[in-house]
């Protein structure tokens, strides 16, 4: 069950160490710049990553940096994970997680994987809903969860927490709270 | 249904009726909106409009400690609740360094397994209902309240057991629970076949499930589509054998597949699923330690490696149900992603719908199995 794995945090001072980082359960890491993410990920899928699991974004508000994380999983015909090696020698059992870091600035746009994944274009538009990251090449970027007009992307650390956004102002609502007392 | 006053004109200049399913319809299975373009009685595109139910949990988890958590996500899947605690708690005691002993991991997986059971038999009879036979789903009701019966003997809550504990489970079987569980296996076991009878051989439902909304193995699976949806055209995946969890890998359980990845193949794979959760019950209840602890040792203060990152994942009776837990070195996850099965597989449904009847889009729909709580998290 608990199974021991050397280099389980990416520790910033060793930029050289983090190119072959695991996850604390043993997953190979993947760390590309923002420019070639895109190529990157084309690399994995022709290698076999044939299941884009998951794609997600996490923002690191200490360090002004926002992250794009997926997991990739090698399913063969079978069902099973297809252990391998990548064109660049990593080796892997089947399971990848590729993940790029980036300066938080607002006229970022990365490249949209959904021309290789499909599935990537619903978890794209989550991320552009929640952390406001755009996406070139995805042909649907719109709002998933939140209503079209909402203002705010939530998962941000930066956003706050509680602000009324419901079509009526904060004021409105301080008024109203107030009148009912 | 509302259906919009203005018919507007495809680029070909036929002319088309925008039709939008829900938000609130009995074959949305929550609330789930479909706009969709017909031309006749022909769906011409299809857009899926989810987030009706979102409760904001990914940012909840953000203020939450590890443990405190473990209830809570419950709520998603609502229709298997302790898949989901399954899923988190596998993630969480990685992360934490917390071993779970091996008499609570024959708990969880019986626990999972009977829910699995129960998850199917609400699809069971909800899919039924879609396609307009209402007696499947009072058989299967039936069933699914034994199931919860036992939730309750166990944990105390139905639909919600909240059961599962970060190292372990709460609390061990009550002695009650062993001679009902062998009556409600042996339940499930017969009216399992009593579906097939009325259903499996009726021509009716054949006639609307076979050969429709066909998804390819290959499509199925760029869509990022598991479980019975990606089973049922034909690759055997299942978290439980392709990446062993818990003491999955001491059952001898099958993978059921389809052929041809339509209605009837989604159908068929999940009701011979309920068969083999059976089976996987039965070993367990024969491998299961009476005596030990059931919870492991927890920490006295939860401390995470900062920046560590970890991914569990469980198969839920819906797919591959992943839990991305980022942590900075406190009690409370930094970020919590949750990867929801049917968030994927229903976004597959842009793709099947283009070509089919309304009606049969309500099958397709209903096949897929979607919990809208884990779509809209």
């Amino acid at each position: 069950m608990s199974e021991e794995s050397g280099g389980a945090t990416a520790d910033p001072q060793a930029p050289a160490a983090e190119e072959r980082a695991e996850t604390l359960d043993g997953w190979p890491i993947i760390e590309t710049p923002l420019e070639s993410w895109g190529t990157r990920c084309e690399e994995l899928k022709e290698d076999g990553m044939s299941l884009l699991a998951n794609l997600t974004a996490v923002h690191f508000l200490d360090d002004g940096k926002m992250q794009l994380v997926a997991h990739l999983f090698a399913v063969d015909e079978h069902g099973r994970y297809e252990a391998g090696e990548t064109r660049d020698g990593t080796e892997h059992r089947g399971k990848i997680e590729i993940k790029t870091t980036f300066e938080d600035r607002p006229d970022v746009t990365v490249a949209s994987v959904s021309h290789l994944w499909p599935a990537a274009e619903w978890y794209e538009r989550e991320v552009y809903d929640m952390f406001g990251l755009r996406f070139d090449g995805n042909p649907d970027l719109r709002r998933i969860l939140m209503e079209e007009g909402y203002d705010a992307h939530p998962l941000r650390k930066d956003f706050e927490d509680c602000k009324p956004n419901l079509g009526v102002s904060a004021e409105v609502l301080r008024k109203d709270a107030a009148s009912n007392r | 249904m509302i259906i919009s006053p203005e018919t507007e004109k495809l680029e070909d200049g036929t002319k088309f009726l925008e039709l939008s399913m829900g938000p609130q319809h009995p074959s949305t299975h929550g609330v789930l909106r479909l706009a969709v373009r017909l031309v006749g009685e022909v769906v011409v595109d299809c857009k899926v409009d989810i987030g009706y139910l979102h409760r904001s949990f990914e940012k909840f988890a953000e203020t939450w400690e590890y443990p405190k958590l473990a209830p809570f996500v419950d709520r998603n899947d609502y229709l298997a609740g302790v898949l989901n605690e399954h899923a988190y708690c596998l993630a969480a005691e990685k992360l934490l360094e917390i071993s779970v002993p091996e008499r609570a991991e024959f708990i969880r997986v019986i626990m999972a397994e009977l829910n699995r059971i129960g998850s199917h038999l609400i699809w069971f009879g909800t899919f039924a209902l879609d396609l307009g036979a209402t007696t499947p789903f009072l058989w299967s009701f039936e069933q699914r309240e034994r199931i919860y019966d036992l939730n309750e003997v166990v944990s105390g809550g139905r639909i919600f057991p909240q059961f599962f504990r970060l190292g372990g489970v709460r609390n061990d079987f009550p002695d009650s629970f062993f001679p009902m569980v062998e009556k409600v296996l042996d339940g499930v076991r017969r009216s399992v076949d009593e579906y097939h009878t009325i259903l499996s051989g009726n021509p009716i439902f054949k006639a609307r499930t076979q050969g429709i909304g066909v998804i390819s193995a290959a499509e199925a699976l760029a869509f990022g589509c598991t479980g019975p949806m990606l089973r049922g055209s034909g690759i055997p995946y299942d978290v439980r054998k392709a990446d062993p969890y818990s003491v999955y890998d001491r059952f001898d359980f099958r993978v059921p597949t389809g052929e041809k990845g339509d209605v009837w193949d989604r159908y068929k794979v999940r009701l011979e699923e309920i068969v083999e959760s059976i089976g996987i019950v039965r070993q367990a209840l024969k491998m299961y330690p009476r005596k030990g602890a059931i919870l492991g040792k927890l920490p006295r203060r939860l401390k995470p490696p900062p920046r560590a990152e970890v991914y569990g994942h469980v198969e839920s009776p819906r797919g591959d149900l992943g839990c991305y837990l980022v942590s900075d070195g406190t009690d409370q996850p930094y970020r919590l992603k949750w990867r929801a099965p049917s968030f994927s597989n229903l976004q597959a449904v842009q793709r099947i719908a283009p070509g089919l009847m309304v009606a049969d889009l309500v099958a397709v729909v209903g096949s897929i199995d979607i919990v809208l709580g884990e779509v809209d998290r």
